[in-house]
């Protein structure tokens, strides 16, 4: 307890507001913060860190995981077809995270067994891509190891898991970089304490993104009331060309 | 003044933006021409994905047309019954070729139809514009005898409509057909089309030249505008910011093109937009046939 009273302390010094609601559950082993636990993007968004805070009762191996909003995606691969280059194969996937960052305080297969971390799609390379549909006669591995390679170059995923830094026996911290393509909506934020291979304690926190600022509203309207957008986008234009002309009569 | 494009998503300086629109107004004002075939691929070229490009040139289209039309409507040529059969057509064709524009969109096939549309019409109208122009530099003293009116199949089809300010009695039909053709390729390809309309009505109609281009004017107006609330609801990829600042150079650009054009001689202007087009088309035509960097791409999947 008076870890997480030092944890709390040590979280507010540091001018955080956000303090999970699962703090009030003492009994638990493990105790996770988030520097912050809303994200807004504006136009001059670059990208962003954030810092993930927690403590422990005991000494144990700590396991962090953040996954971004899931929706499908598909990967299509071009071939050469007449000269020219033709996305001709593709693999549809389920459940694809936008976001996938993971981070341990000893390397994962040391932590706890393959089947585990597979089970609980621990490093993304554990991600479980279920293919949904195809259209090709190649390997589906071909086309999730291309999917991996398109999200670590955007700096979505990671190819090798973060580290979970404890600053003295029980306190611990670990950054989640957030770049600037970072796609918005709802993040499950995830901490699992073990001991021994076995899992102690899980505590989750939300982490909500979104865009803000005049852009982000022209966008939402653009996909929320497209008539109304479409009616104004040409009026606009009309206006503007009579405009044009009506300044230039004279000329 | 950087500014961030809300549906192109990316971040762009405002004053390059004008710059880019006037300069793109600049030389459609000297040829004549509408400039969505050149702004198009030019957005693409500078990183906007070809959907956006296409859909944001149908929003510029209507601001540079509307001014052009307003020009030839004050000296009296425009037929607006042509105008208004054009435009019917043409709201259905443009209807359709955001429709298809959304199926091949999810097939995954539209940047490449995009491609190799443009490759294919500013090839083909390039080595055209090309040939013409070497010819009426070669033999600029010799004039061409043609036939004032030559009969073909068209003039026989049946819905006869007196056209008072084009002088004609004919069909209705060829009209509607063309918008309709010229509605498909403007919503595919995010152009006017006056390039490929203008010789149409001419050849196939037997409209008089002078009302030719404002009464084609008026149809792209129109066509674009059915084809930008089509793009805008079935693809999401009218970006209102990109279009007005592209709108406001080239509305601009154009009135200044006009002047620039009336001093150099026809042909040679010709010849220099036939280069251009060519260029254009050849870059396009490169970025098809040399091997990708990666042959995979990412994209989310669609009506899941």
């Amino acid at each position: 307890m008076r870890r997480v009273l030092q944890l709390l302390g040590m979280v507010f010094a540091v001018g955080v507001a956000a303090v999970p609601a699962a703090a009030q559950e003492h009994d638990e082993p493990l105790l996770i913060a988030l520097s912050t636990q809303r994200i807004e993007i504006d136009s001059n968004f670059a990208g962003t860190s954030i810092l993930l805070f927690g403590a422990t009762d005991m000494a144990g191996d700590v396991v962090v995981s953040v996954r971004g909003p899931e929706e499908p995606v598909v990967v299509r691969r071009k071939l050469r077809s007449v000269g020219v280059w033709v996305n001709q194969e593709a693999i549809a996937f389920r459940n694809v995270p936008g976001y996938y960052f993971v981070a341990a305080s000893s390397p994962l297969e040391d932590i706890a067994p393959e089947e585990f971390l597979n089970r609980e799609q621990l490093g993304s390379k554990r991600l479980l891509l279920e293919a949904i549909w195809f259209d090709t006669s190649g390997d589906a591995d071909e086309f999730r190891a291309a999917l991996h390679r398109h999200r670590e170059s955007d700096l979505l995923y990671k190819s090798e898991p973060g580290v979970v830094e404890f600053i003295d026996e029980r306190l611990f911290r670990t950054t989640i970089d957030l770049p600037a393509h970072v796609p918005t909506g709802e993040y499950l934020v995830e901490g699992m304490l073990l001991v021994d291979g076995e899992v102690l304690s899980t505590r989750t926190s939300g982490l909500t993104i979104e865009k803000a600022g005049f852009s982000a509203d022209i966008s939402t309207f653009a996909r929320t009331d497209e008539a109304l957008y479409g009616v104004i986008a040409i009026a606009l234009a009309l206006v503007a060309g009579w405009l044009g002309s009506f300044a230039f009569r004279k000329g | 003044m950087e500014i961030y494009l809300p549906i192109a998503e990316l971040s762009a300086n405002a004053l390059i933006l004008l710059v880019l629109g006037g300069g793109v107004g600049l030389l459609s004002g000297m040829f004549g021409v509408g400039g969505g075939f050149l702004m198009t691929p030019l957005l693409i070229f500078l990183g906007v994905t070809p959907s956006v490009a296409v859909g944001t040139g149908t929003n510029l289209i209507i601001a540079s047309s509307v001014s052009g039309t307003m020009a030839h409507w004050r000296r009296g040529n425009v037929d607006f019954l042509i105008g208004a059969l054009i435009s019917c057509g043409g709201a259905g064709g443009a209807w359709l070729g955001a429709f298809l524009f959304k199926l091949l969109s999810d097939a995954g096939q539209i940047d490449l139809v995009i491609s190799l549309s443009y490759v294919l019409f500013l090839g083909v109208v390039g080595c055209l514009m090309a040939v013409e122009s070497v010819r009426a530099t070669v033999r600029r003293q010799r004039t061409a005898r043609r036939k004032a009116h030559h009969h073909i199949w068209i003039h026989g089809l049946p819905l006869k409509l007196r056209f008072r300010r084009s002088r004609l009695y004919v069909s209705a039909i060829p009209a509607f057909v063309l918008g309709f053709l010229m509605g498909i390729i403007a919503s595919i390809m995010g152009v006017g089309g006056g390039f490929f309309m203008v010789p149409a009505m001419i050849y196939l109609i037997g409209m008089p030249t002078a009302v030719v281009v404002g009464t084609s004017l008026l149809g792209i107006i129109v066509i674009s505008s059915v084809s930008c609330f089509a793009h805008a609801i079935n693809n999401n990829n009218v970006d209102i910011i990109l279009g007005l600042l592209l709108a406001v150079g080239a509305v601009i650009g154009a009135q200044y093109g006009t002047r620039l054009g009336g001093r150099i001689r026809a042909e040679h202007l010709r010849g220099l937009l036939a280069l251009m087009v060519l260029a254009v088309g050849g870059r396009l035509a490169y970025s098809l046939v040399v091997m990708p960097d990666d042959p995979f791409a990412v994209a989310p999947l669609w009506g899941n």
